[in-house]
């Protein structure tokens, strides 16, 4: 009698824990998957200020605080029921590009990229940021510090303060910037531009190699689902604000919704092995942890935000668009098909960050980027409302309710990784089911795969689950039909 | 081509609270450096013993924390640790001991754990300190919201303060 059991997924948030059922052929029958739950987010937050949540929220994990303060302030523009001006929006995009730059930075190059860029079947110990140092140069290094550097300085000189940005308040900013930090702002966007492209190039040269081409392109995490992200009012991907558009698997659009109609459109699934709901669309309806169009499952971040969009607002970024979708799911008929390989991920988030840099340049050559009118003061008595932005993870949504002072009575979060949960869950049913035959584990890969699955989503538990940002100990237990355990392996084996 | 992190000039010493202030005990790390930072302010012998200090505050890890760490000799960090040993239980250590015991924060998913953003943070040629002692407390619960302190972590407090004061004066520190 044996129990398989999986060493710590280290660069994941939470303790997580994976139980792979067998039928009695031995073949894997069900696998559950398990993030245990932080508690009190909404107790925590009753009895507050609704002013305070921008600050408050970005305290919920180290991972997307700007991204948590974005929605924060902008679900309470809507709670005050006020508009920022214009210039506020533009500042507040202007910060968010920075920090997707940033936070896609770190991702490509420090967490799940080394899987891609130093080649999935290298060592484990190799699958990381020195690995990547020592496969492409000092100087890549350093450009990955100095893009997080000057996505922290954006951050700081829009935001306040480093990582932790305090400046968003209802109704816009409490201040704007200066000609001279706008200047320092455009040199470093120019940068960022400039390590985009170079990362996308890298992009194609690692594909060349035959493990990370099958690791992007291979079947193993195929999953033809819905997908969903934030719009502008062409189609088009947007970061900071927009409408939220659907297309289901065979690339049709199913339509797109305001945020503030969210729970029209998104019902939550409850299991009862997790806390943890599962997000699916209403309209399509649960039917378990499967694809296809008959399917509620719909997948966020950068695969899906590609896939919901029809192409993107800067020039770079739509021609490394094109490529991408021509490469991976070329048109049939004419008919627009959908990338549908979680591997792809890595791709989309590289022609993001391009986006992202592109976008900072026209946003700092917005004549009105220097504006003082940067608040519009509220003067409505608050209710309720909405605020949604795209996390790097997906698509992060808050909704607050107050009373007439504007005190927090109930709160609401669907973060990113939520969004995610029953994708994740079905790749790493895949995981298992395509290397356990027979109750017997057939791939030495089992655990690097199904952390690679975990890895392309680029799952944050930390506020999903509004857990502690620590590492991941994830502990696989395979059980036969009875339930008994019946295998054990390590890493190390 | 700059090389990244590598221009900061040398400073002294830093002590870095690390966790989450609205975890409940996770907090921990900010409220000792909040308490060193009290005691230095008030205790003129302290303050000639331990030189120089730089305090902190962060709820970050990895390279975000490797790029906070650039350009100090010598670093002190602070932190919860989640384990079996009774709440409020100090340790004190190298981050080559106590790094896997801790409660996360130097281990991060989004970013890379603390030793590996140090080894390539080297490699790229930053000044980083050779010296990085861990206050540790031990903790069991982290994952409730909450801005207190539970009573047997919030009472060690003060002893880790007087043990960060004698490792910054370069005194032996035992601890129960």
């Amino acid at each position: 009698m044996t129990r398989l059991t999986i060493d710590p997924i280290t660069r994941l948030e939470g303790h997580g824990r994976i139980e792979i059922f067998l039928d009695d052929q031995g073949d894997v029958e069900r696998t559950y998957f398990q993030v245990p739950e932080l508690r009190g987010f909404e107790s925590f937050c009753v009895g507050r200020p609704v002013e305070e949540m921008p600050t408050l929220t970005n305290r919920i994990c180290g991972v997307c605080p700007e991204a948590h303060h974005l929605a924060a302030a902008k679900a309470a523009d809507a709670v005050y029921g006020v508009d920022p001006p214009r210039p506020a929006k533009l500042l507040r995009e202007l910060l968010y590009c920075a920090f997707f730059v940033t936070d896609h930075t770190t991702h490509f190059y420090a967490i799940g990229g080394p899987d891609v860029v130093v080649g999935p079947d290298a060592p484990i110990a190799d699958r990381n940021i020195l690995g990547v140092i020592r496969k492409v140069g000092l100087e890549f290094g350093s450009r990955v510090i100095e893009t997080r550097r000057g996505g922290h300085r954006v951050i700081e000189l829009i935001g306040g303060r480093r990582i932790h940005p305090c400046t968003s308040v209802p109704g816009g900013l409490t201040k704007g910037i200066t000609r001279d930090e706008l200047a320092e702002i455009e040199g470093i966007a120019r940068s960022m531009l400039d390590f985009a492209g170079v990362s996308l190039d890298l992009f194609d040269r690692v594909m060349t190699d035959g493990p990370t081409r099958d690791l992007v392109l291979g079947d193993l995490f195929r999953h033809e689902t819905y997908y969903a992200g934030l719009v502008d009012e062409a189609g088009r991907v947007a970061l900071y604000d927009g409408r939220v558009s659907v297309v289901a698997p065979d690339g049709e659009s199913l339509g797109t919704y305001a945020p503030a109609d969210y729970r029209d459109w998104i019902a939550e699934h409850v299991e009862p092995w997790t806390y943890l709901t599962f997000p699916y669309l209403r309209r399509i309806g649960w039917k378990g942890f499967v694809d296809g169009k008959d399917s509620g499952v719909y997948c966020v971040g950068p695969l899906g935000r590609l896939n919901a969009a029809t192409g993107m607002a800067t020039p770079r970024a739509q021609e490394a668009y094109e490529r991408y979708f021509a490469t991976l799911a070329p048109a049939v008929d004419g008919r627009r098909q959908l990338v549908h390989q979680r591997g792809a991920s890595h791709w989309a988030r590289l022609i993001e960050m391009l986006y992202a840099a592109e976008r900072m340049l026209e946003l700092v050559a917005d004549p009105e980027i220097t504006s003082d009118d940067v608040r519009t003061v509220p003067t409505q008595a608050p209710t309720e409302g909405v605020g949604t932005v795209e996390a790097p993870r997906g698509t992060l949504t808050h909704h607050y309710w107050t009373d007439e002072r504007g005190i927090i009575t109930r709160v609401n979060l669907i973060v990113g990784t939520t969004n995610n949960h029953a994708p994740i869950a079905m790749s790493i049913d895949r995981a298992a089911r395509g290397l356990i035959r027979a109750g017997v584990v057939v791939n030495n890969g089992l655990l690097d795969r199904i952390e690679m699955a975990f890895r392309s989503y680029d799952p944050c538990f930390g506020c999903a689950t509004h857990s502690l940002p620590g590492h991941m100990p994830l502990e696989v237990t395979i059980r036969d039909v009875r339930g008994d355990t019946i295998d054990v392996l390590r890493r190390d084996d | 081509m700059s090389s990244g992190a590598t221009t900061e000039p040398s400073r002294a010493t830093l002590v870095v609270g690390l966790g989450n202030p609205i975890l409940g005990d996770d907090g921990v790390g900010w409220r000792i450096v909040e308490g060193l930072e009290d005691r230095l302010a008030h205790d003129d012998d302290a303050r000639r013993a331990t030189g120089e200090v730089e305090l902190d505050r962060v709820a970050v890890g990895g390279l975000s924390l490797m790029e906070r760490l650039v350009g100090y000799d010598r670093v002190v960090l602070v932190d919860a640790i989640i384990g079996s040993d009774r709440p409020g239980t100090l340790t004190v250590g190298s981050l080559a001991e106590t790094a896997c015991r801790l409660a996360g924060h130097l281990d991060s998913a989004h970013d890379a754990p603390l030793t590996e953003a140090l080894s390539a943070g080297r490699a790229l040629g930053a000044h980083l300190p050779d010296e990085i002692t861990v206050v540790g407390v031990a903790v069991h619960r982290v994952d409730v919201f909450d801005e207190r302190l539970s009573a047997p972590v919030a009472a060690a407090v003060d002893p880790a303060v007087d043990a960060i004061l004698r490792v910054l004066s370069r005194k032996p520190v035992t601890v129960a």
